[in-house]
């Protein structure tokens, strides 16, 4: 599975995950989900926490954010080029 | 073992290049183009060109060129048709199939500035080869995502973009000949180069 692939479907998976359980998932469940091995999962997640996609609870648990929730619904293809600016400032440009 | 050089031509008139003159067969090629007998129109094919007409009559293949043209590098080609750098096309080329990355990721890999692909980022926006979508932030503000266009959507516009590109390129030639034309037909004084230079000043 491809980089791309693999990220956007870690991040479905924590959606769905969460929506079904109603509150922060942890790795192992996600590994599950997605059937990949926890460590990678993890890999991803840190990316994917790097682009404000997903967030982290005390516990060490993880969380979508609205803007990963955003990112899913923009609806791009696999493999497509993307490229997340964190950078802006804290207003709309 | 004999000589296959061809003897020159000696009609009056005709120079001797001791060579054949050149032609560039384009029955191999993946595209046609098709003339009419009766004017001047030239038509441009990628697909198949079969059933073309002209004047009511079937517009014939053009099967060889008498004029020696380079060959296209396409890094030259973005550059001229689309004011694409090579640093655009490193951009897409990196990011595809391997994102989403982040500009500093970006940066990184291709070792550019990171300030170079966000100045590229938004040029390939402007060119219209990305789309930029802007996400809300839950601490506020917003994520800025730099993504490419449907496939098929972007294959169809550039191949669109460069066929109008090619065409205002015809035209600028066209005219060329046109007012090298009109200077032979109008006896000019002044010299050919000045009055044509001055017709295509920039």
């Amino acid at each position: 599975m491809g980089e791309s692939a693999r990220k956007r479907r870690v991040l479905r998976a924590l959606v769905d995950v969460t929506d079904e359980s109603g509150g922060s998932v942890g790795v192992s469940r996600i590994a599950e989900s997605v059937d990949c091995d926890p460590a990678t999962v993890r890999s991803v997640l840190d990316s994917l926490r790097s682009y404000e996609f997903v967030k982290t609870t005390d516990d060490g648990r993880y969380e979508p954010t609205v803007t990963g929730r955003e990112f899913l619904a923009l609806d791009i293809d696999e493999g497509s080029f993307v490229v997340i600016d964190t950078s802006q400032d804290r207003s709309s440009s | 073992m004999t000589s296959d050089e061809p003897a020159g031509d000696t009609r009056a008139g005709a120079f001797d290049q001791g060579e054949d003159p050149f032609e560039r067969d384009l029955s191999g090629a993946n595209y046609s183009i098709y003339e009419c007998g009766t004017c001047e129109n030239v038509v441009f094919t990628l697909g198949s060109g079969s059933n073309l007409t002209c004047h009511g009559e079937e517009m014939s293949e053009v099967t060889e060129c008498g004029i020696d043209v380079n060959e296209p590098d396409l890094r030259q080609v973005l550059l001229d048709a689309f004011d694409l750098p090579k640093a655009g096309l490193d951009i897409c080329l990196c990011v595809i199939g391997d994102g989403p990355l982040s500009p500093g990721e970006v940066a990184d890999t291709l070792e550019y500035d990171r300030s170079t692909v966000s100045r590229y980022l938004n040029e390939l926006v402007d060119i219209g080869l990305l789309e930029k979508s802007q996400l809300n932030r839950e601490s506020g503000g917003v994520v800025n995502v730099y993504h490419s266009i449907d496939i098929e959507r972007m294959r169809r516009e550039t191949l669109i973009g460069f066929f109008v590109w090619a065409g205002e390129a015809a035209s600028l030639i066209e005219e060329a000949n046109i007012t090298k034309e009109a200077y032979l037909q109008e006896g000019g004084s002044d010299g050919l180069q000045e009055v044509f230079w001055e017709e295509f000043r920039d």
